[in-house]
């Protein structure tokens, strides 16, 4: 079930082209299935969120109820390209990449396999193939004899949680370790470490410590079969319902969470492998038991201010805009708006709540592009706010030089402002926007996707515009998009969640609620 | 005599099957009927008569009547037929084939016609044959055949969607919901289409295509005005909706405009995926969901 067939290429129900229209005369990019990781089940349950790992390597996607579970695929390394002439006939397809010649110095070896680590670029059209499902997380694997005892010890209260799990972020941490954080409809968090070999020499003692009836269990840790399981490390409550969506801050150090309870709770996290978060030898040497030395997690802050379910938060960079921190937090909410919340001398408050005659429903989504300057939003209403962040001192050039004196704005620091510069208002064939997604800054094309209750995803490219030899596009106060791309009939039924690759511009993940998730080949 | 035949690999493949057959001519027709499958069995030759009788094309008005119109590939078959009867006639000039035509007949000619195929001579094919005379560009009848053999199905109707609904019972009384007057058949609009692309309004960008759904839209109407049951009602109408009808289906499910005092937050609530999908997870509410489906089973 976790590969594709090998020999033919999937396809979904409809041949997916770009749009055809003829008024599309802009209309260059196609987007055609790559792949599907999992397939779509009549009358299953819904898949509702993709999530790529830092490195695009580990592809999370959740499974609602009622068979409710994570699935983490992993895209296998190409070997061949670094041994012998298969090897040397593929790189020959890229045509900047030297052929790896059969004496090379064991430096431009490692150069190579350093390469290899965070390039994942796949040029051929059997991509998805690479791509292996390792480990299906379910949160009530409660008859797993072997370790059942230490996974309720870590979760308590587990055997009665079935309910959906909505979304999942892998921790920007280092590759060492592989850190998930699940939210589920019952209200908790939980975050997993992938256990693998390597990770486990500097933990033996922890485990030790914690468990010593079991001595067998740690030879098993050692088969491959449990390399790839996932093992709860914290379980974070609060949420007083259903949790909706989770975010890491870019370094790993802040993870915020959100839902039905019209709250955002921002914890702070010491990973393993993180910026500030405390590296191995520090969890290792301290004396902390269980699983605690793993990573520690504190509730920062619990914001309120929203008025209905907050449905999707994102961190983003302030630019000195918005508080005194350097990460601003954008939350989307049933209530129709937007908020933006910032740091003031480590407090969290809210720092603006952004017009909310733009979106005339839930907002579903808040996406950020790469710089963090420019935002879309995705409704009920089925239509996409553009906006744009305006710096304090833009701001009082516009009202007018004035008061040249005040480049800081008024309440605290920052001072900027978010303006909706734009709409597509039809975006979805009048249907919700689920899903927003910007190309990473690496994919180099700045292209926007969405997906929806349309069933479609649509690929938006901003129409430059070039005025006297200056190209105006994303500084353009009216930005112009044209919908480059299409995906008809996506999905059978709504897209729920559509993700970029962050390093591969031409490669997107995309789920359903037919439950089945798929590969896009983005090609413009 | 092969350039009447405007597919020359016909020639390559027969003389291969059928090496034992010395008219090369009357092989050529064999090969246009095979091509074409107007021959019953895969070696008519064995029991000419018999065989081909029950497939026999006699001429080119069942032609037209089997498959609609005349097709390129009928052309050909009466072109080869024709070469393939009367060979000689097909070589010489038209003044002596009149006279010649009864001796040149191939050995095969009077099993062709006790067959019934039209056999026509080469100089009079083009008057005679309906195919020649009204040449036609419509596709082979193998491809027609392809599109008459999708699918079809009876559009479902408001009234089945009524059906589906009608006989839910109120969370508060022993009574259906067309009994309380909550549905009403006027209420329920359907659209079944299979998907397709229309032109729409797109006024950001250059523009855009909008694809049309197959829908159902309900509006029900709570007793009243202040029902505290209307957001259950609608979920219950809207999770047997889901559960009964296939999923190509949007479904919408609202409060008929100004019965109901919070109108708006019930639609919006019954609108949103998650919340109807997280409620649904709810034993509790799902216990009474599926007791006012059940129990109105039960009434009817």
């Amino acid at each position: 079930m976790s590969r594709p067939p090998p020999s033919t290429r999937p396809t979904p129900p409809s041949s997916s082209s770009s749009s055809s229209s003829s008024s599309m005369s802009t209309s260059t990019g196609t987007l055609v299935p790559l792949a599907t990781l999992s397939p779509p089940i009549p009358g299953g349950s819904p898949a509702w969120h993709v999530a790529f790992s830092i490195d695009g390597r580990y592809l999370a996607a959740c499974v609602g109820n009622p068979d409710t579970r994570v699935l983490v695929w992993e895209k296998r390394r190409r070997r061949r390209r670094r041994d012998g002439g298969s090897g040397a006939s593929l790189s020959r397809g890229r045509g900047r990449r030297p052929l790896p010649g059969e004496d090379a110095t064991d430096a431009t070896k490692a150069k190579k396999s350093a390469e290899d680590d965070v390039d994942v670029v796949d040029e051929d059209e059997e991509g998805g193939r690479e791509w292996e499902l390792i480990s299906t997380i379910r949160d009530d694997d409660d008859d797993d004899d072997e370790y059942g005892g230490r996974r309720r010890q870590n979760r308590p209260g587990s055997t009665s949680s079935r309910r959906t799990i909505r979304c999942a972020a892998f921790a920007p941490t280092c590759m060492s370790s592989l850190i998930l954080a699940t939210a589920s409809f019952d209200g908790k968090v939980v975050v997993w470490e992938r256990r693998r070999r390597d990770c486990y020499d500097g933990r033996d003692r922890d485990v030790d410590d914690d468990v010593d009836d079991d001595d067998d269990c740690e030879y098993d840790e050692y088969d491959d079969r449990d390399v790839n399981s996932f093992e709860a490390i914290t379980q974070l409550e609060g949420h007083e319902s259903e949790v909706k969506c989770l975010t890491w801050n870019a370094t790993g150090s802040l993870l915020a969470s959100c839902g039905r309870d019209k709250t955002i709770w921002i914890w702070e996290c010491r990973l393993p492998g993180t910026v500030g978060g405390g590296d191995g030898n520090a969890a290792r040497d301290g004396d902390m038991g269980g699983g605690e030395g793993a990573g520690e997690f504190d509730c920062l802050a619990v914001l309120q201010g929203h008025g209905g379910d907050v449905k999707s938060i994102t961190f983003g960079q302030s630019h000195g805009q918005f508080g005194d921190g350097d990460e601003v937090l954008y939350s989307a909410s049933y209530d129709n708006t937007v908020k933006v919340w910032a740091e003031e001398d480590g407090e969290w408050y809210c720092a603006s709540t952004l017009d909310d005659t733009v979106h005339s429903s839930t907002v579903w989504c808040v996406a950020l592009s790469p710089g963090g300057v420019r935002m879309y939003t995705g409704s009920q209403d089925g239509s996409i706010g553009i906006w744009k962040m305006r710096t304090s001192a833009e701001l009082s050039r516009r009202r007018g030089s004035s008061s040249s004196s005040s480049t800081r704005g008024v309440g605290g620091g920052g001072g900027g402002s978010w303006d909706c510069v734009g709409r597509l208002s039809d975006s979805h064939s009048g249907y919700p926007v689920m899903s927003i997604d910007c190309a990473p800054s690496r994919a180099g094309h700045g292209r926007v996707a969405s997906c929806g209750g349309d069933d479609r995803i649509n690929v938006y490219r901003e129409e430059v515009v070039n005025v006297g030899g200056t190209i105006m596009s994303s500084s353009s106060d009216a930005p112009k998009f044209a919908l480059e791309a299409v995906a008809v009939d996506a999905h059978d039924g709504d897209v729920n969640c559509v993700r970029w690759h962050p390093l591969d511009g031409t490669c997107l993940a995309s789920c359903g609620d037919d439950g089945a998730v798929r590969l896009w080949r983005y090609r413009r | 005599m092969h350039k009447e035949n405007p597919n020359p690999t016909i020639h390559a493949t027969n003389k291969r099957s059928l090496p034992s057959q010395s008219s090369k001519a009357t092989l050529l027709g064999s090969a246009a009927i095979h091509r074409y499958h107007l021959g019953g069995s895969p070696s008519p030759y064995n029991d000419p008569a018999s065989e081909w009788e029950r497939e026999a094309v006699p001429d080119d008005e069942d032609l037209s009547h089997r498959w609609g119109s005349i097709t390129a590939d009928e052309r050909s078959v009466a072109l080869a037929l024709s070469a393939a009867a009367y060979p000689i006639a097909s070589a010489s000039n038209y003044h002596s084939s009149t006279q010649s035509s009864a001796d040149s007949e191939s050995p095969k000619l009077d099993i062709l016609q006790q067959a019934g195929f039209a056999l026509y001579h080469p100089h009079r094919i083009h008057k005679q044959c309906r195919a020649i005379r009204y040449p036609s560009f419509a596709p082979s009848a193998h491809a027609k055949e392809v599109v008459a053999e999708e699918p079809k199905r009876d559009a479902i109707t408001a009234n089945e969607v009524f059906q589906i609904i009608r006989n839910i019972q109120d969370p508060e009384h022993p009574l259906t919901l067309e009994q309380l007057n909550v549905v009403r058949i006027e209420l329920v609009e359907v659209v079944d289409l299979k998907g397709e692309i229309v032109d729409g309004e797109f006024p950001q960008a250059s523009g855009s295509c909008r694809k049309k759904f197959s829908t159902v839209h309900v509006q029900f109407t709570p007793t009243i005005p202040h029902c505290s049951m209307a957001t259950l009602i609608g979920l219950t109408i809207r999770v047997k909706l889901l559960r009964s009808l296939p999923s190509r289906f949007k479904v919408v499910v609202k409060i008929e405009s100004g019965t109901h005092a919070s109108e708006h937050a019930v639609n919006k609530q019954l609108a949103d995926k998650e919340r109807v999908r997280a409620a649904l997870e709810n034993e509790h509410l799902l216990g009474v969901v599926n007791r006012c489906i059940a129990g109105g089973m039960q009434i009817q």
